[in-house]
């Protein structure tokens, strides 16, 4: 009897991933190794939280970089709508799917 | 069984279970015992703050190497501010516990276990060069990963390996930092940036996760599409545990959001000032596509003052959508997938409350209560002072959260869930589209040739 080998096929999915995995991988160890992209007046970096993990984090949110000259109640109505409309979109989208 | 069935059903796995409401869910149900947890760290943070009595701060970890000493900070505050965290984390998580039928005595040296896994976690992550990078969610996944595939998780540590609990808890803390109220901050420029453009990437990542390449696992689909679209790690957390994703789910969209953020951070203010975009284009262009608000704000300081402002000011708003956007990712799971999947019946509106992850509903709170409530009573100083309190809290739930992903995982599951690399193309791809549709809200809106531009304070 003889055997068969199976043979295993690369599909170009795996390839793909082989394409952007390995330089990604290898970039983001040569930055870190040579601290690259850091700011010397930023005592944190990407790994940083919010409050807890940056200073002074209320000095970027709230401190009235700009003054809207629409009111806040028109903002969060457009909000809303926007937000409706995207989510029937994704409903009817997800249906159309399932349907076909 | 069809593979759309696979995503509904419920495993030990999932994130969320839910069942017909009874009251006695209210102190039995991990969803509502999270959401106490959570209101009652608030609570004790808020009033801290405001009173002044008492110092509620958990432990944070200094950071080390690059000149500064690991030993120097374990001084006499710094040691009661641990002893604290564990006794508040340790007394609640318990009672928690109790609630739901586990046995305290097999529970607290199982926590007490996890915690110094967890100590070792953000003692790794407080290291200079990889707090500026790496999130201590990636350490936390890594610290697991390499314990339960080297020497195995012991059978008494396994009653603390609860990872849907310890996010939940922390989720609802989370949603006091998340202020609606910063949708103001950069009015109708900042909407349409940052608002026009995430559902558009979200739903273009499903429909390109879901039916081009064809991957059954919706709830990772999501997962990814809105870490990659809203703001990273959080994110994927939170709608991660709306659509019931896998624990494998989370590690991996978490994996790949932070190694790209690192390449993000160094290389996208590189372009933007090679192709002469300005301050603050690139600035709004990072605040809208660099995912962590850490990297954004390092990103953005790499393009000047204006530069960062406009890109901090952008991500603020970013951040205010992930509430909605994991009440929304929780909605139609409940209406549209799951249900779809074992019956094909429309779901009624009663139903869709009786199978909602309640957790939600803790974090929408705690989000409202901070913005509408605590915010014009206290002011916005003492609502920062009391989310710099509470941040630590959810850090240490959520690196209790990972960790536990890591001991509950092995590397072969990893891999059968990398499914030859199609997460990293959604990824990949996505964040392209999101860099395209962004860049043209961006130009559109803060270019000058549509709109005025606006006059930002630095």
């Amino acid at each position: 009897m003889k055997k068969e080998k199976k043979k295993k096929r690369i599909s170009i999915t795996q390839i793909i991933t082989a394409v952007i995995s390995v330089p990604t991988i290898a970039a983001a160890l040569y930055i870190m190794y040579h601290s690259l992209g850091l700011s010397d007046s930023l005592d944190f970096g990407a790994g940083a939280y919010y409050y807890a993990d940056i200073p002074e984090f209320q000095k970027f949110v709230n401190s009235g970089h700009y003054t809207s000259g629409t009111p806040m109640w028109v903002l969060i109505i457009l909000f809303l709508i926007w937000g409706f409309v995207m989510y029937r979109l994704w409903v009817r989208l997800e249906h159309s799917s399932s349907e076909k | 069984m069809s593979k759309e069935n696979n995503t509904a059903v419920k495993t030990a796995d999932d994130i969320v279970t839910t069942d017909k409401f009874a009251w006695s869910d209210l102190w039995k149900k991990e969803d509502w015992l999270a959401i106490w947890i959570g209101f009652i760290i608030i609570a004790a943070g808020a009033v801290g703050v405001i009173t002044g009595g008492f110092d509620f701060s958990a432990a944070k970890f200094s950071t080390w190497g690059n000149g500064s000493s690991l030993i120097e900070q374990f001084n006499a505050g710094f040691l009661g501010k641990l002893i604290l965290t564990i006794a508040v984390l340790g007394i609640l998580f318990t009672a928690g516990n109790v609630l739901k039928g586990v046995s305290a005595g097999k529970y607290i040296p199982a926590f007490l276990g996890l915690f110094v896994l967890a100590v070792l976690v953000r003692l790794i992550s407080a290291q200079y060069t990889l707090n500026r990078y790496l999130e201590w969610a990636f350490w936390a996944i890594v610290v697991g990963l390499l314990v339960s595939n080297t020497i195995g998780v012991p059978k008494w540590l396994k009653p603390a390996v609860q990872t849907e609990f310890y996010i939940k808890a922390g989720l609802v803390i989370m949603g006091f930092s998340v202020l609606f109220s910063n949708i103001i901050n950069f009015g109708l420029y900042g909407l349409g940036i940052a608002w026009i453009v995430t559902p558009i990437v979200i739903i273009f990542m499903w429909y390109f996760g879901t039916r081009v390449l064809k991957i059954d696992n919706k709830p990772f689909v999501i997962t990814i599409a809105t870490a990659t679209s809203v703001c990273g790690t959080s994110a994927a957390i939170a709608t991660g545990a709306a659509s019931k994703a896998k624990k494998t789910d989370l590690s991996l969209a978490v994996s790949i959001s932070i190694i790209f953020t690192v390449i993000m951070m160094v290389f996208e203010p590189i372009i933007i000032k090679a192709a002469g975009l300005g301050e603050l284009m690139g600035g709004a262009l990072i605040g809208g596509t660099v995912d962590s608000t850490g990297a954004v704000t390092v990103a953005g300081t790499a393009l000047g003052e204006l530069g960062q402002t406009t890109a901090v000011l952008v991500k603020s708003i970013q951040n205010i959508l992930i509430g909605f956007i994991a009440f929304a990712v929780a909605v139609f799971f409940t209406a549209h997938v799951e249900k779809k999947a074992e019956s094909g019946n429309k779901v009624t509106a009663a139903e869709i409350w009786y199978r909602l992850p309640k957790f939600i509903i803790g974090f929408f709170a705690a989000s409202l209560l901070a913005s509408f409530v605590v915010l014009p009573a206290a002011g916005s100083e003492a609502v920062s002072a009391i989310n710099k309190v509470l941040d630590q809290y959810k850090n240490w739930a959520f690196v209790l959260a990972f960790t536990s992903i890591g001991l509950d995982t092995n590397f072969r599951e990893l891999k059968e869930q990398f499914q030859g690399g199609k997460p990293l193309i959604l990824y990949v791809v996505g964040q392209l589209f999101n860099i395209v549709i962004t860049f043209i809200a961006v130009y559109i809106l803060l270019s000058g040739k549509f709109f005025p531009l606006p006059n930002i304070a630095l």
